[in-house]
């Protein structure tokens, strides 16, 4: 009883942030960006806690539940995901994508490669792996719901989704990163509190250490139960990567760099991000550990956590815990959600068949393609409910196999060109698709997402020999971008005492350049 | 150390420190950059 | 915005006098940055206010001999440091600026300003624009305390003698810098030489 009373004040709470953000959405940049106004605060969670999925309550402690402490390569990486990408994307690309007057990530790569080619085959590919994304989620939600509350699958799926969907429509991007900042607070408050639970009933890190021992030690290695993985520093070292630099070609995750206050967001964000991303990460993992401990017969590794939360807490406990996996699966599913419907009403709706439509009108379109997006989810959702963290993996790569090479090359190297983008994007997830469905990982003992990462990084160097080389004014902006950069021997001999004279003479040439 | 092998401790349970030293570098780092484009 | 600097009795003005010439300024950034094709260097003038600092001795040491900018010939003071203010961004620093680096400037008593003003051509070196100031002239004088309070608090010499440390009337000192223009590959940019110490910093337009 007392988990249905605090997850319906949860969606109350959330569907009034939507309520209150939608009297604010007035232009289109307003709606798909919150009107560039997000500080670094919001920036770092909402950019973490959709970055981490219902799969963070699922798919990782499953991992550690079957393999043991091997799981944690996994988790390691994943801390350190927020930031390196706010350190090496959120800056620049901040920068170039309000010179550039981008409002999608899909349009950014549009503009900064000068190729409507880049414009359709993006939006196809975002559009199709997003809402697989998003499936997944939405599936994910009506079955934590239903594993908790005993409704029925359809009925849980209709609440859960209802209220994202309602506040993603009506308040847009602002309402999206609102409520996952309040989401983020809840996922690290719900997963630290059951952690310190979990781990007090197993006699804390050393008590759970010395159970694991005695049911099997290997449990303890560095290379999974029984050994499985052993010295394959080349699997290990993929778990580690596609967690720290995945997160870099996922265009519901870039777009919050284009989203922050200013290039100076990204700093404070980046630390932000760390320590969220500390408090948060590990402990899913080891509740999968606690799980071996406590739930020796549990029969599907997926449900370890609700498990735990439904047998071991007690009843605050356990509603505190289903409200921290909605939180999570409902931040990634909005942000999902908004990414896919704006890239539907900007980059395919008012680029191709309308390009004159009014702000207002734009508005009204994106909140209406954001929803349809929602209803087709639920929709094939409730038809088809496929293994859910197979489709979130499987669309994670090839999203990020598709974008990774393009977004790091349109603000590192200022001669990186259409020809070249485009066939990093394609040979990615083409490179991705096949090994999945190849099953290519087990003969090669390469993960399909590192797989795509290096063809399409090739490809990328390859053609981009063939492709000419980006407009003056293109390069001129990715320079902006940059910062200016100065050769080391002039660098070391700057006189900082002539810094405000610098800034002074600077505004003096700007405002003469306005009067000449 | 906390009953678990040396090698397991130290690969997984030194990367929160790695990462938030890193955080902390990355912000001087870009302080530093902020400065000299900035001239603050 | 329109900065109003009225200056009710308008202060002695000084020029620093350049000592970098364009050559010399040109060959030293061509010398550093890699791929330079062209330099180019516009000569200006920025606006400061000096402030003598007069500074008691500490009790039974002998007085030491006076130096600074001014000395108190020019201000009545007895001068042993000396502070200006950038009358641009407003920021105020210890200054070692000698009195034979200066020589006095303009029609005397100074137009009032901001001063639309420019310095003629003088040997081995074009005419240069001065920039417009942008703070009061009460807005540098406070900031000019302000500054004198900060550093007597930081300085044990000048701690101990803290209630014998007086601000004297500012004078106005232009100070001559090259703006540079560096066409290079890849990147054109803009540099800010100071022509008197040589000193650098890039300008961010």
């Amino acid at each position: 009883m007392i988990e249905k009373i605090v997850f319906i004040v949860y969606l109350a709470g959330m569907l009034f942030i939507g309520y209150y953000f939608s009297r604010r959405d007035e232009t289109l940049e307003d709606y798909l960006l919150g009107g560039r106004t997000i500080g670094p605060a919001v920036t770092a969670l909402t950019m973490q806690s959709t970055s981490m999925s219902g799969y963070m309550f699922m798919g990782g402690p499953a991992l550690t539940f079957k393999s043991g402490w091997f799981g944690f390569w996994y988790a390691t990486g994943d801390v350190g995901g927020g930031l390196v990408n706010l350190a090496i994307l959120g800056k620049r690309m901040r920068r170039l994508s309000q010179i550039l007057g981008a409002l999608t990530p899909i349009e950014y790569l549009e503009k900064r490669y000068e190729c409507k080619a880049i414009t359709i085959i993006g939006s196809l590919i975002s559009i199709v792996f997003l809402s697989c994304y998003v499936i997944g989620q939405f599936i994910a939600s009506g079955k934590t719901l239903e594993t908790l509350t005993g409704w029925p699958f359809a009925v849980s799926l209709l609440i859960g989704v209802g209220v994202i969907i309602g506040y993603t429509v009506s308040g847009g991007y602002l309402a999206v990163c609102w409520t996952d900042f309040f989401q983020g607070i809840i996922m690290v408050l719900g997963m630290f509190g059951i952690l310190i639970m979990g781990l007090s009933r197993v006699g804390g890190l050393t008590g759970l250490n010395n159970a694991l021992g005695k049911m099997d030690p290997t449990y303890l290695s560095l290379w999974g139960k029984g050994l499985e993985y052993n010295n394959q520093w080349g699997v290990a070292l993929g778990a580690l990567l596609i967690y720290a630099i995945g997160y870099m070609g996922l265009p519901h995750v870039v777009v919050r760099h284009m989203s922050m206050k200013s290039p100076k967001t990204a700093k404070v964000a980046a630390v932000y991000s760390t320590i969220w991303n500390i408090l948060f990460v590990y402990s899913p993992y080891v509740l999968g550990l606690i799980g071996i401990a406590l739930l020796p017969n549990l029969k599907d590794p997926e449900m370890v956590v609700p498990a735990l939360a439904h047998e071991v807490f007690p009843g605050i406990f356990s509603a505190l815990l289903l409200t921290a996996i909605m939180a999570a699966i409902m931040s990634t599913a909005d942000s999902l959600l908004m990414q896919a419907g704006s890239i539907l009403a900007r980059d395919v709706y008012q680029r191709f068949f309308r390009p004159n439509a009014s702000q207002k009108q734009m508005v009204f379109v994106s909140r209406l393609l954001v929803f349809a997006v929602g209803v087709f989810g639920i929709i094939l959702a409730v038809l088809q409910p496929p293994t859910v963290f197979g489709i979130v993996v499987f669309a994670f790569g090839t999203l990020g196999d598709s974008f990774i090479v393009p977004y790091i090359a349109a603000v590192y190297y200022e001669k990186a060109n259409k020809v070249g983008a485009l066939a990093a994007m394609i040979s990615g997830a083409i490179t991705n698709i096949i090994w999945t469905a190849g099953a290519l990982d087990r003969t090669t003992a390469i993960h399909p997402f590192l797989a795509g990462l290096i063809v399409s990084a090739v490809f990328f160097v390859i053609f981009n020999r063939f492709g000419r080389d980006p407009s003056q004014e293109i390069k001129d902006a990715v320079r902006r971008a940059m910062g200016v950069r100065i050769p080391k021997g002039v660098e070391s001999g700057i006189s900082a005492m002539m810094a405000p004279e610098a800034k002074a003479v600077a505004r003096f040439l700007r405002e003469e350049g306005v009067t000449a | 150390m906390f009953g678990m092998p040396a090698a397991s401790f130290w690969w997984f349970l030194s990367w929160p420190v790695i990462w938030a030293v890193l955080a902390i570098l990355v912000y001087i780092k870009m302080t530093r950059e902020e400065r000299s484009e900035e001239g603050e | 915005m329109t900065p109003s600097l009225e200056v009710s009795i308008p202060p002695k003005c000084f020029l620093l006098k350049p000592l970098i010439r364009e050559v010399d300024a040109t060959c030293s950034l061509e010398e550093r940055y890699p791929g330079v094709t062209q330099v180019s260097a516009r000569l200006i003038y920025y606006p400061y206010f000096g402030f003598p600092v007069a500074i008691g001795s500490p009790r039974g040491s002998r007085p030491s001999p006076l130096s600074g900018l001014f000395c108190s010939e020019d201000t009545g003071v007895p001068e042993r440091i000396s502070i200006i203010v950038d009358l641009l961004e407003g920021q105020a620093a210890v200054t070692d600026i000698t009195r034979e680096q200066l020589e006095a400037f303009g029609p005397d008593p100074l137009p009032h300003l901001p001063f639309a003003l420019t310095v003629p051509a003088r040997e081995g070196f074009p005419p240069g624009k001065v920039l417009d100031a942008r703070i009061t002239m009460d807005d540098a004088n406070k900031t000019a305390l302000t500054f004198l309070t900060f550093i007597a608090t930081k300085s044990r010499r000048l701690r101990r003698c803290a209630s014998e440390v007086t601000l004297g009337a500012p004078v106005l000192i232009l100070k001559p810098f090259w703006i540079m223009e560096i066409q290079s590959h890849p990147d054109n940019s803009k540099m800010l030489v100071d022509a008197v110490s040589g000193g650098y910093h890039p300008i961010l337009t």
